[in-house]
Parts: structure tokens; sequence; C-alpha cells
């Protein structure tokens, strides 16, 4: 990763200055982080984990409030139950998972960071941590009662995005049986992909060579026919929405809970069960910044939101990593459920989602078959 | 930078005390003067404003850890990139939808301005609407009209008669949904058009074909070029079209390119620098390309000090058939996208019209969007934000289009260019340029509402300096220049007779860009902070949890807002000497 900063922009730096000094205006606006405060911050937001509950509470609700940054777009929902249980304000920024990784980035480069906790793709988080921008949390009483892998230097993973294979019941009456199956000329113009999934193509990819004992070149096979079989569809969004008005049959990529929530709350046509193995799980996780301006209130979020809040991961059909909370409609016992190495995500990405682009581009055009 | 042999503008050239002056001797009597104040200061932010991107962008594209480097470029376009084809593609896509804009926009234009045609009334609607259904919308919408097997048109057809799924699909949607703003630009160029020319013509003796070509056509060049160049670069630039409907069609074009390289993770700033800097190269050359075609700018000169009063052309027998095409362009540009849209909002999730999704009609969408938390205050800030934006831009771009057209001052073709730059720059680029400006300037701009307004001043600074400088190469100097003579001050003849001669082209420019200030997201979303969303960030946030339609819901109620808003404009606009025609 380019470093977005750099102290060459020093030109761009004095340009602004030298514009906007004559207009006044005081040297500290915004609330601000604060650049030096990271070592002493550190100590604080671990004593605080360490805390009894309601010693806790009483720090954070005398702080009064809490800034979160995510790319959840549920978000609004947690932090509705989070304020109304304890009564402390949750102001959250919300953007896709990229932006709000270069808003961290930009800001804690500038000293700025007002955010307490960072809630986004486990991808992103790793990055984040990598640039020392996130403390690491321990509190074994919280993080021993979830899914073994979900605790990482800097955050914790508190659910999965679940990637299965689904399909339109009007559309499709003999469901695909195996991943073998679904490449076969007999789903010809019936799948969609979906443009930016490279992450999902490197972990099925990695499942079938290292679990299955596949060949590469077996495997890259599969992937061809599998993409000869597709359309190319944008966004996750609007891949669920062909699938339920019936414009597609079959989303071998899509996201557990999109189809859930349209099958049990729309009334949608579509299911993924009986599932096609691996489910694959992609983490998402919260981290504490090292600079956090309310350290209590941070933690107890992060308490919180791996334990209580889970009810809410599971309301929105998501599969939650505190393993004594079941999720709603789960990966049936005895489906293989493989994790995406997203530390390859993080290292081999362009290789990747390069190949998964030249992958797509052989893939038939719509309205032609 | 050459300075053609523009007519010496009176104004500007010659002060109103006499004979032709060395360009120092000018400078020196014009420095410390109002209008030098005004028009440097106004030229300054302009330039300001367009810098702090474009040196981002231009410094993160060649400047590594080891110095200068031109390995974006190598990536960008290298064997393995598919430059080529996607070239090809992008060329065709965007020139086909700059022509398809501007043959619909302006006939439409004429229709509206010259003719006696019926249902003008439409226009207002067809003018807006598009702008208004963000593009995503309004693609799938087409999506869900004319897919090949499912295509609601189809159906109606009887079989798979229109594909979206080809490049005369995606230069029909994008083209369709681009054509006001060559219709904005037209309507006012042929307001501002002296028709007794064309009648003059067609008295000696002219056929109507031969009047299009050698009166009407040269004398709105500056429109047409102005909306072909906007048109021209947007499709290049945008990538919703390109993503919805050109990647199931795997056609992949220039932005589908840039757009991936800035979904990669770890994004390669300097890739997607090297591919923004050829749209910029690109959109330079047509920026100057149009100032060298507008060269003998008083040729386009038709608002004189001769009052006219356009008498519309009465079109006989052919009146049903014109008002048979502007219902028909109505319906497909408007009706349609709507319907599907109002249809979308009404239902728990998309279904093609049947009796059975009939039954789950529901308005369980507004509903929810009324309850949103923030619903109310984003309404609040993007409303506060358009008009805020529309305005900054447009008084700008006033002054600065006078600065370009009237004077000879060097460098002023070098500020249109730049001026011009943001219209590339991809929107994420310049939230992290603006990002990190203020987060360092001593302003308190940061985390409040400023700092969106600066970003949107920027994005929409090249669209107010086509529509400013279009309406600017019409407005003769015999009008400025008795005012002078008068012995009015510049800024006196600026605000009184200069800036009421452009207002037709500046109320299009202010509504252009309060529409599409609505639906801005790519900056916005890295700038905006808690408590100041606005309703783009809404529209993101619902269609990321695989609401699209609340979605379509929030779309609605952005039209019929969008529409109230700008109707009160041209109301206000009337008074200012802004004309009318329906």
């Amino acid at each position: 990763m380019r470093p977005s900063i750099r102290p060459v922009h020093a030109p761009l730096i004095a340009l602004a200055a030298v514009l906007l000094a004559g207009c006044g205006g005081s040297p500290t606006a915004a609330p601000a982080g604060g650049g030096g405060a990271g070592k002493g911050q550190t100590a604080q937001l671990r004593k605080y984990a360490a805390m009894p509950d309601d010693r806790l509470v009483a720090a954070a609700k005398k702080e009064g409030t809490v800034q979160i940054y995510g790319s959840d777009s549920s978000i609004q929902e947690n932090i509705a139950a989070f304020e109304k249980k304890y009564g402390i304000k949750v102001q959250s920024y919300r953007a896709d998972s990229e932006d709000v990784l270069q808003r961290v980035l930009q800001e804690s480069g500038a000293g700025r960071l007002p955010a307490d906790l960072v809630d986004t793709n486990g991808g992103e988080l790793l990055t984040m941590a990598s640039k020392g921008v996130l403390a690491d949390y321990g509190d074994t009483r919280v993080t021993k009662q979830l899914r073994p892998g979900s605790v990482h230097p800097g955050w914790v993973a508190t659910r999965y995005d679940a990637f299965v294979v689904a399909w339109n019941t009007n559309k499709v009456t003999d469901p695909p049986k195996s991943w073998q199956d679904l490449a076969s000329p007999r789903f010809k113009g019936q799948l969609e992909l979906e443009q930016d999934d490279w992450d999902w193509y490197l972990g099925l990819h990695d499942y079938l060579t290292t679990k299955l004992g596949w060949t590469t070149k077996q495997a890259d096979g599969f992937f061809t026919r599998l993409a000869a079989n597709a359309k190319v569809v944008k966004g996750h969004t609007v891949q669920a929405q062909l699938l339920d008005s019936g414009q597609v049959g079959i989303s071998p990529e899509s996201y557990k809970h999109l189809i859930d929530q349209d099958h049990f709350e729309k009334k949608a046509p579509v299911v993924w069960q009986p599932p096609i193995a691996p489910v694959l799980y992609r983490p998402n996780g919260i981290g504490l910044t090292k600079t956090a301006p309310h350290p209590a209130a941070a933690v107890l979020y992060m308490k919180w939101a791996l334990t209580d809040g889970q009810k809410l991961v599971v309301d929105q059909y998501r599969d939650p990593a505190n393993l004594s909370v079941k999720a709603r409609n789960p990966v049936p016992k005895g489906t293989a459920i493989y994790d995406i190495p997203i530390d390859q995500m993080t290292h081999d990405g362009t290789k990747w989602s390069e190949a998964w682009q030249r992958l797509l581009q052989n893939a038939p055009s719509a309205g032609k078959n | 930078m050459t300075i053609s042999p523009v007519r010496p503008s009176p104004a500007a050239a010659r002060p109103p005390d006499g004979p032709r002056h060395t360009l120092l001797r000018r400078l020196r009597d014009s420095v410390l003067t109002p209008r030098t104040a005004i028009v440097g200061i106004c030229a300054v932010v302009v330039g300001y404003l367009a810098i702090v991107p474009l040196y981002y962008l231009l410094w993160g594209t060649f400047f590594g850890a080891n110095g200068f480097t031109v390995s974006g470029f190598a990536e960008a376009f290298g064997s393995d990139s598919l430059a080529g084809p996607m070239m090809v593609n992008s060329l065709e896509f965007a020139i086909g939808s700059a022509l398809l804009a501007l043959v619909l926009g302006a006939a439409l234009a004429w229709v509206q301005v010259r003719t006696d045609a019926p249902f003008k009334g439409l226009f207002f609607a067809a003018s807006l609407v598009p702008l208004i259904i963000p593009a995503l919308l309004y693609s799938i919408a087409w999506i869900f009209l004319a897919d090949p097997h499912t295509g609601v048109l189809n159906t109606a057809l009887g079989g798979p008669v229109l594909n979206i799924f080809s490049m005369p699909g995606m230069i029909w949607v994008q083209g369709l949904h681009l054509s006001p703003i060559a219709f904005l630009l037209m309507v006012s160029a042929f307001r501002a058009m002296d028709p007794s020319l064309e009648e003059a013509a067609l008295m000696s003796g002219a056929s109507r074909l031969k009047v299009l070509r050698k009166v009407t056509a040269p004398l709105m060049r500056p429109a047409i070029i102005a909306s072909v160049l906007l048109v021209f670069v947007q499709s290049m630039e945008s990538f919703e079209v390109p993503a919805i409907i050109g990647l199931q069609a795997r056609i992949y074009v220039f932005t589908s390119r840039i757009y991936n390289v800035l979904q990669i993770y770890p994004i390669d700033y300097r890739e997607a620098g090297a591919l923004a800097v050829v749209l910029l190269a690109i959109a330079a050359c047509a920026v100057l390309l149009s100032s060298w075609l507008s060269r003998h700018g008083s040729r386009y000169q038709t608002i004189t000090g001769k009052g006219f009063r356009p008498r519309p052309v009465e079109l006989g027998r052919a009146r049903p058939w014109v008002g048979a095409a502007v219902i028909a362009y109505f319906v497909v540009t408007v009706a349609l996208p709507v319907a599907v849209l109002l249809w979308a909002s009404l239902l728990p999730y998309y279904q093609a019209p049947s009796g059975k999704a009939l039954e789950s009609v529901t308005l369980k969408n507004y509903d929810a969007v009324l309850h949103m938390p923030q619903a109310l205050t984003s309404f609040r800030n993007s409303v506060v934000l358009g008009v805020g934006a529309a305005t900054v831009v447009m008084f700008l771009t006033a002054v600065v289009a006078w600065l370009i057209v009237r004077t000879r001052v060097p460098g002023r073709r070098g500020l249109d260019v730049l001026a011009s730059s943001p219209l590339v720059i991809p929107g994420l680029v310049m939230g992290l340029a603006i990002l990190f400006v203020y987060l360092r300037s001593p302003l308190p701009v940061y985390g409040t509402l400023w700092i969106l307004l600066i970003s949107y001043a920027t994005r929409y600074l090249p669209y107010g300096m086509r529509y400013a400088v279009t309406a600017m190469s019409q407005v003769n100097t015999e009008l400025e220049e008795s005012a002078m003579v008068s012995g009015a001050s510049w800024w006196q003849t600026f605000r009184r007779i200069v800036a009421p001669l452009m207002s037709s082209g500046i109320l299009a420019g202010w509504v252009y860009i309060l529409v599409v200030s609505f639906r801005e997201l790519s900056s916005t979303i890295l700038l905006y902070s808690p408590g100041k969303e606005v309703l783009s960030i809404l529209l993101w946030e619902q269609f990321n949890n695989g609401n699209l339609t609340v979605v379509a819901a929030i779309g609605v109620l952005m039209v019929v807002t969008l529409m109230l808003l700008v109707g009160i404009a041209y109301r206000v606009g009337l008074r200012f000497g802004a004309d009318a025609d329906s």
C-alpha cells in the first residue's frame, strides 16, 4: 500500500496555507484525537478493558459520547440499541470500507483522528492495524466466547459474511448439487458473478487446491467453465435484486444474509439450502483506535458489540462471532465452513483481482444466450 | 499557448478613454481598479479550487518513493491491461452518447424555444428528471424495461426485440440520461439568438435546411461545442452505465478500468492516476479545441442593443407530428423510468408488473424513509449545499467567463483548461485531495458542511464554466460599451447589463449544478462528518443494505423536491430577466 500522506505534499499545504491564511480562522477547529496521545491512551484502554462492568459503565457514562467509523450499513440499528441501553450518544461516520480506511489513514496522519472505534471488513482492519492505528483488545472474559481465530492484533471479528450458492426457486427447479455441476453446460447463461468478488475466488480456489487436492490446472479449468455460464453484475445488492426478480437463476457467491433477508422478510423466491460446501467466511470486525478520545465508552461499545450486540447481528441473518449466540438460519452441521485467507487478500490482492478480471472478461455477454 | 486573433474586445482591450494601449500599459492602468480586484479574486479562487485536486492527482501519478516515475502508465496501458479495445469502446461510447444527447437536446431545445409545438409544459420535467434520477437507478430501470428476456418492453413487444446489453443500449441510456445537459445549454443559446438572422436568410430564398446549416448551426456553435464537450467527457468518466449495463454486455470501457483499479486492494493510485491523466489530456484538448473553434468570438454575439422578440415558427401540418415526438421523448426519458422507480418504490422487492406483484404493493418503503433518524437533517443539508454550490459556482464562473471571453489577458485559456480539469478527476481522488488539505488547514472547515461546499464547488466548476462561457459568447460587447460610455462602473455594468443578459445561461447552469449535487457521492462519502449527512449518503446506505426499493422511494422523493426547487428558481429567474417560453 502506498502511503497517501507524505511530506513531499508540502507545496500543496503551503499553497493552502498561503491562500487561506488571509481569511483568518482558529488553528484548531474540529475536536481532534490528538497525535501524541497514543501511548498513554493504550494503557487507558487496557485499564478500562480489565474493569468490572459497573465501573466501566460509570466511566463511559461520564464521557457521555463515543464516535465510531464503520462500513457496515446496518450500523444505525446497532447504535440505536447501544444508545438505548446506556444513554451514551454515539456519533457515526459510515462509508465503504475503502473510504473508511482512507479516512482513518489520512486523519491519523494529520493527528486528527476523532474516532474511538472502527467497524469494517477484516482486510481493511488488518491494514489499519499494520499502520499502528489500532490498539489490541484482549479481555478474555469476552474473547473466550468467540469463534476460534476471531481475535487479531488490533481488532476482533464481530461477524462473518458467508458466501453461499443461492438460486431462484421459480427459475431453477433442479438446483445444482456440486461445484462441478454448477460449471456444467446445463446452467449455461443462468449464473451471475459479481464484478469485485475476487476474494471469494481466492478463497474457493484456495479451498479446492489445498483442501480437496485439485491441481491448479483443474481449479483454473473449473473457474473458466463457471465463468462461461455466467453474466457479470456489479454489487451484491444488484446481484440479490436480479436473483429475486428472476432475471438470473443462480448466484454462486451470494451474501447469505441478503438471501435470508429477502427470503424470510420479503418472501422472495430465493434459497441457498441444501448448501454446496464449503460456505466461505470472511470476517468483519471492530478495533479500538490508539488515540480514542473516549476510551471508556469505546471499550464499553467494543464489549457490547461482542456480547449483547451479537443479537442484532443475528437479527440481520448474519453469522455472529460469539458462539453462545445462535445464528437464525445457520450453516447446517456437517457442511464445511472455510475462512477466506485475509492475509493473502492484503498481500496478493492485486494478483487475485487481476486474475478475476481476466476470468470475467471471458464470460459471455448477457442477452446473447 | 496561442493567443488567437480575437477581435479586440473594447471593454477590456481599450479603456473607455481612448486608443489602443500596449499590454503593459493596459495592465498598469487596470491594476487596482474594482474590476481587476473582483475579476482577479474570482480567477484566483477558481484557480485555487481546481489546482488542489489537480496537484494531488499529478503528484500521486508521477512521483513515487524514488522520485519521478511513469510506472502507472506502464501498468495502465501495458500489454496485459486490455487498454486498446477499452479505449476504442470508450470513444465509441462517449462519442455516441455525446451525439445522441446533442441531437436530442438541440432538437428539443429548438422545438421548445422557437416553435408553436404543443405540450411544451412537458419539457420542464423532461429537462430535469433524467438529471435527478441517479444514473445507477436510471440504468437499472432500463434493465427492467429492456432486458432481452424479462424486460417489460420486450414482453409487450412479444419477443426479444430490444437488447439493452449492447453498445447501442449503453449509448441509448447514457445519451438519454445526459441529454438534459445539452438541452439546458441549447435552450439558453436559442433564447439569446436573434431569429431575424434566420428570417433574413429565408427571405433571401434559402431553404430551411440551408438556413439550419448556414445560419442557425454556426450561430449555435459555442453551445453545440460546449454540450458535446461536457457529455463526451462525462461519458468518458462516468461509470454507472458501463458498470451496470456494460459489464453484463462484456463491454469494458476506460472508467470501468479506473473503477476496477480503485476497487482493487490496495489501491494503486499511480495506475488510477495515469488513466485519469490521459482523460485529462483528452479533456484539455477538447477545451482548447472548443475555444479555437469559437475564436471568432464576435460572430456568435447575437444579443445586441436591438430588441427582438422571437416569432415562433408555425409548424403547420407538422405540428401534430412534433407534438407526438415531444410526447414520445417525455415518455421515454421521464414517464417510463419514473414509472419503474415508482413501481419499485411500492414493492418489498422488485418484481415485473403482474397481478401477483400488485397484491404486495405497500407504502412501507416511504414509511422507512420518513423514520430514518437522519432523513430530515440530510434533506436540509442537501438543499443548503445544492443551492450554495450552484450559486457560488455560477457567480465565480460568470465573472471568469468575462475574463476569458472579453479580455486578452495572457493565461486565460490556461485558466479555462484548469477550471475544466475537475471534470475528469475521479471523485475519490478529489475527496482525498480536499481531505488532505483541510485536515492541515488553519481554517475551521474540516468536520463542517463547508468542506462539502468546497468539494461541490470544485466538482461542478467545469459545468459552470461551460454554461457561463457559452452565455457570455452570445452577449455583444456594444451593450457593455454603451453602459460604460454612459458612466457606469465596471461592476455596475457587469451586474446590471452583462449578468442579466447572461441570465438564461446562468440559470441553466445553476439548475444543473443544484440537481446533480444532490446525488454526488464519491467525494462526499470521504468528506462528510457525523451529523452532517446528505441525501446521497442515505441512498448509499440503503443501497448497500440491499434495500433497492427504499432507494427507489428516496429517488421518487428527490424528483418531487427538486422539481419544486427548480420551479421556484425559474419563477425567480423570470423576474431577473431570464426568458421563458412555456
